[in-house]
């Protein structure tokens, strides 16, 4: 990789990741309004709603709050950084955690009653999400021979045909991520109140911006690892196209699902999900996919 | 108007917060916020926090019992905020005026901006009435 | 020079420790242990330099029957102090058992050379053989522990200051403390260097009987039936050592020598897999791993904190043996069940730890957890592999003891180690906050030490054949069972009630914060500069092994590159600092700007936790952690734990016999 090629790929990484996932949550809030029957609103209002929020006044409950908010979003534009310099996938999975643990770290280092059961309710999340993401991994790698996304790109051969029961797994992480119905169980994105808004309860003003746009990097770097079950040669759209799929079917589960409980969250994510994932290598292994 | 007082006027979030109405003006604000009149078409969404409100809904008189509630939440609430009164009662005691545990309109414990006359107000008039608190946001600057 | 060194490891923490048992001057004992320390810590500095390697020493003819003497002794004072028990309290399962096990352990060998083959010459082979790989492992006890023995100077003290107040204690119980924390690091000095079987199973026998006094040292009855328990367990290892010298003495190596047998191999000599089956059964049962890992647990009950930091290099001793082995048997079917039984361990004590409430449970819990993958490391058994136990046998040392003793302190703090008890300590105790939050991160996230082991051990599994699935399943799933219950303990700790004013930090006390300051600079430095540490101390260890380090990693602008994958490690440090230490250290939060929690509007004042509750009553806020004991408590889950840990040693000696 040129040096020109890396820094191209870090600004896109910084700059251009927020403003496309914005997009794509304005245009989910379109779509679920006409799916119920409602105009909803304009495809912009994601971006109006982070702006508003930068303009408020900051109103604190704590430096750890403020700090581990920070680490939120760094860690997370690292992760996404590290995918777009197409490094090693495990170790981009890790530091995606590491972000994904601070986000409940803050929650939970304010002694308020909603922050702390959200923050116990996103550690269950990541109970769920961390194993199928890593896991995810091993029949790629088994595909590649190697775990850099590189060589994924560099591999030739479509990987869906072959990966099609992972892909359909990591749907669940996708959801996880993106706080969609039956898994929404942290965050409450729709104001689901009797957590008021779980993690991210103790967060206003600027700081509340700061956390939805980590969230923003957040919802890309899962998509793009769906996008990455389609990379052959230059024909680049047809992964956005992959990845726009799995979002789609994610919104519509949304709409038609209710909000289920943890337990059944992590016993689904780990029976299904780890076991389908396990058979995935396992028929890779045989040489039957 | 610059982007960011347009940000804030495309973007109010509620919260509403009762002081003890007889309950119509809640059943109202409620059936404002249904798919029927799709109030998201304006950004607006309800929130359960008033650390990520900015407009409070206010229904029911202030009163003895719970003033100390309704300015702690209206504390908690981040600047520039709004307040927007629903119903008669709320606005200046109504068919509660003069009852002895009421201390009068919400405008006797926290700072009002818009009052929606009503017993009860209609969905309609509470969704004007935002969007008419709205409009003293462009004064707020940055 | 070198060779009195690497003998002074060993022999002179037993002669500092003897001399502590009889001083009553609690300064003089003080100022040994900072002898013996200072010794030990300057004499690991100098062996590091030492290049070559491997060393040997021959002991004459007569050690043979000096240390066949002190095993006997050993094992006979074990079966004496389970009897004084059995006098005492009455007959318990666990002095029976321990009677029953150190006589299995004594009788094969005591017939073996006093009745059937005295003319055996066992000690044609070299009584210690220090390679890189024992070395590694002698000087980090020899650097960690005596720390841990510095900080206990001040930790006893307060410790039998209060159990005095309380009025449990008569007399000072110290020097038998030194005693036999001082044996122990020369003890587990002894393992990392001896070669002969014989040495081996001894010093194996003396760490079991150390571990055992120190952990009813507190003589509560819980503290003598958790040791009772300990001792037993352990001493399965010993029995598993006889039958091991027996069997390889009468194999075609006619040898005692575990360098001989592991260059050997089982690939060549398929007898010997049964002898490395056991040695691999005894590090098992002194790792805690399942279905014994109740030891572990019930220990950390009872006794005080120094005896946990230093149980834990005891219970790495366990896996030390195992991955120093696994070379010998690389590549058969037992090596390939040992991955997966190591995978299960880890993932039942991870889930085990999420239900746990003690600090020190945890602890132990995750310390087992993690230990298992180092066996896993070792059943994988490439160059990788064997990289990345290494790597994990270094960082988990420095990190858990750090732990460890964190966790000591704040339990003096608050007086109780319950995790839930030490909600805000980041208000009171800023410093060791930050410290214990550094400790926990480095178990937790990349780009710390531990989980680039882990993250090379995924990229070793990866290629194993088709069993490497299921490993893999187990080993993600233990993985995410850490996040939960490190994430929760760092949680509670910096669980506080918004307030306008500022924390401030706690005094100083040197034996506490210098010795974890200490630590946190080692845990951070070495998974910082992995690179060239890899370079010095890894390489030599892999070619040691027979293997070509360019299988394992290959460093590149310091990042290190498997044939799968790159661990770009610093970059990733330098954002860390960047998001996390630099926000810490700078940001300030501006009282006026300061709003207390969300309560529905019934907070009390900003500063308090209180809230106005049913009759205008002022009540306390009480939050609390998750522990999912219904779904996976330690009662509930052992009901499958230890019944799949049982069938899991079964399919392991099945592979062995075919
Ligand atoms: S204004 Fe009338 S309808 Fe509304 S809350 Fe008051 S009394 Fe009820």
């Amino acid at each position: 990789m040129s040096s020109g090629w890396i820094i191209a790929s870090v600004i896109i990484a910084v700059i251009v990741v927020p403003l496309v996932a914005g997009l794509l949550s304005g245009i989910d809030r379109k779509l679920t309004a006409h799916m119920q029957g409602r105009i909803g609103p304009p495809i912009i209002q994601p971006f109006y709603d982070i702006i508003k929020l930068l303009g408020k006044k900051p109103m604190v409950a704590g430096q750890a709050q403020l700090v581990f908010a920070w680490a939120f979003v760094g860690l997370t534009v690292t992760a996404v950084v590290l995918l777009a310099l197409r490094q090693d996938l495990v170790l981009t999975l890790l530091v995606f955690f590491f972000g994904s643990v601070c986000l409940p770290l803050g929650a939970l280092s304010v002694k308020s009653p909603y922050s702390q059961y959200g923050g116990h309710r996103e550690l269950l999340q990541l109970l769920a999400l961390e194993p199928i993401l890593l896991l995810s991994a091993i029949p790629v790698s088994l595909k590649v021979g190697s775990f850099l996304i590189a060589d994924i790109f560099a591999h030739g051969q479509p990987l869906l045909p072959s990966l099609w029961i992972t892909f359909a797994v990591l749907l669940i992480p996708v959801a996880l991520v993106m706080r969609k119905s039956p898994f929404d169980i942290a965050g409450s994105e729709h104001a689901h109140q009797e957590l008021v808004r779980g993690v991210l309860t103790e967060y206003s003003g600027p700081y509340l911006a700061l956390v939805e746009v980590g969230h923003w990097y957040a919802k890309i770097f899962v998509l793009s690892i769906l996008g990455l079950f389609w990379v052959v040669g230059s024909l680049w759209w047809l992964s956005v196209i992959i990845a726009l799929g799995g979002w789609f079917i994610v919104l519509i589960v949304d709409n038609v699902t209710s909000r289920l409980t943890w337990s059944w969250m992590v016993k689904f994510a780990w029976g299904c999900g780890i076991t389908l994932i396990t058979l995935n290598s396992v028929l890779i292994h045989l040489g039957w996919m | 108007m610059d982007i960011l007082t347009r940000s804030r006027t495309k973007s109010p979030w509620l919260l509403h917060y009762s002081c003890g109405s007889c309950n119509g003006c809640d059943i109202e604000i409620l059936a404002a916020l249904t798919p029927l009149y799709d109030v998201e078409r304006f950004g607006i969404v309800n929130m359960g926090n008033p650390k990520h409100a900015d407009v409070l809904l206010v229904t029911g008189p202030a009163n003895w019992r719970n003033y100390r509630v309704l300015r702690n939440i209206y504390d908690q609430m981040p600047e520039p905020k709004l307040v927007v009164v629903v119903g008669v009662c709320g606005s200046t005691g109504g068919v509660f005026d003069k009852c002895p545990n009421t201390l009068g309109g919400i405008d006797t414990v926290i700072p009002v901006d818009v009052y929606i006359p009503g017993c009860a107000a209609r969905p309609e008039a509470i969704i004007d009435g935002v969007v008419l608190a709205l409009g003293k946001l462009e004064a707020y600057g940055t | 020079m070198a060779e009195v060194l690497i003998r002074l490891l060993i022999l002179l923490p037993i002669v500092t420790g003897s001399i502590c048992l009889v001083v009553r001057k609690s300064e003089v004992r003080a100022g040994i242990v900072y002898l013996t320390a200072i010794f030990l810590i300057v004499s690991s500095i100098v062996l590091a330099q030492q290049w070559s390697l491997p060393l040997k020493y021959y002991a004459g003819p007569t050690s043979k029957w000096i240390v066949l003497v002190l095993s006997m002794v050993m094992l006979a004072y074990i079966v004496f102090v389970a009897a004084v028990d059995i006098r005492r309290r009455g007959v318990t399962l666990h002095s029976v058992l321990t009677i029953v096990v150190a006589l299995a352990a004594a009788i094969p060998v005591a017939v073996f050379q006093f009745a059937l083959a005295p003319e055996v010459p066992l000690v044609a082979n070299p009584a210690l053989y220090v390679d890189h790989f024992s070395l590694l492992r002698g000087i980090l006890i020899s650097v960690t522990c005596p720390l841990i023995c510095v900080y206990a100077i001040r930790y006893m003290k307060n410790h039998e200051e209060h159990l005095t107040h309380l009025g449990e204690l008569k007399r000072t119980r110290q020097p038998r403390f030194f005693f036999y924390m001082l044996v122990l690091i020369g003890a587990m000095n002894g393992v990392a260097f001896s070669d002969n079987l014989l040495w081996l199973a001894f010093f194996w026998g003396l760490t079991t009987l150390c571990a055992y006094a120190l952990i009813r040292h507190d003589e509560t009855p819980e503290a003598i039936a958790g040791a009772f328990r300990t001792l037993w367990i352990c001493l399965i290892g010993n029995v598993g050592f006889s039958a091991a010298i027996i069997l390889s003495w009468y194999s075609p190596l006619n040898t005692i020598s575990l360098g001989a047998l592991v260059s050997n191999g089982a690939v060549g000599y398929p007898v010997l897999l049964l002898p490395f089956a056991l040695l691999c059964v005894a590090g098992i049962t002194k790792a805690g791993q399942i279905p014994f890992h109740g030891w572990g647990i019930k220990a950390a009950l009872v006794s005080p904190a120094p005896v946990h930091a230093i149980l834990y290099p005891f219970m790495t001793t366990g896996v030390f043996i195992v991955l120093y082995v696994s070379p010998g048997f690389v590549g058969t079917q037992f090596a390939t069940f040992l991955a997966i039984f190591g995978a299960a361990s880890s993932l039942s004590l991870g889930l085990i730890a999420i239900s746990q409430r003690g600090s020190i449970s945890i602890l132990v819990c995750s310390a087992i957890s993690n230990l298992a993958l180092i066996i896993v490391c070792a059943g994988i058994g490439t160059p990788l592999a064997l990289t990345a136990g290494v790597m994990l046998v270094i960082f988990l040392t420095i990190s858990m003891i750090l732990l460890y003793l964190c966790a000591g302190v704040i339990e003096q703090h608050v007086r109780s180690n319950d995790v839930e008890d030490m909600e805000g300590l980041a208000r009171k105790q800023p410093l060791l906050t930050g410290i214990t939050m550094t400790a926990i991160l480095s178990l937790l996230v990349a780009p710390f030490g531990i989980l680039l082991s882990k993250w090379a051990a995924i990229q070793a599994a990866a290629v194993i054949g088709i069993w490497s699935s299921l490993v893999l399943a187990l080993l993600m799933l233990s993985i995410g069972a850490a996040t939960v219950f490190w994430a929760k303990w760092l949680g509670r700790i910096l669980c506080q009630t918004p307030t306008s004013e500022s924390a401030r930090l706690e005094p100083f006390v040197p034996h506490y914060h210098g010795v974890l300051l200490t630590l946190v600079g080692f845990a951070v430095l070495s998974s910082v500069f992995i690179a060239p540490l890899y370079n010095a101390a890894i390489v030599p260890i892999i070619v040691g092994a027979g293997y070509d380090p360019i299988l394992a990693f290959t460093t590149e602008a310091w990042f290190l590159r498997a044939t799968g994958g790159v661990f770009a490690g610093w970059p990733i440090f330098i954002v860390v600092a960047i998001v996390l230490l630099i926000p810490f250290a700078t940001m300030k939060v501006r009282p006026e700007a300061t709003r207390p929690a969300f309560m529905c509007g019934e907070n009390v004042e900003i500063g308090s936790d209180e809230f106005v509750a049913v009759g205008d009553e002022r009540t306390p806020l009480m939050t609390g952690g998750f522990y999912i004991e219904g779904l996976l408590g330690e009662q509930r889950l052992d009901r499958f734990v230890i019944p799949a840990g049982v069938v899991l040693l079964g399919i392991l000696f099945a592979m062995v016999a075919l």
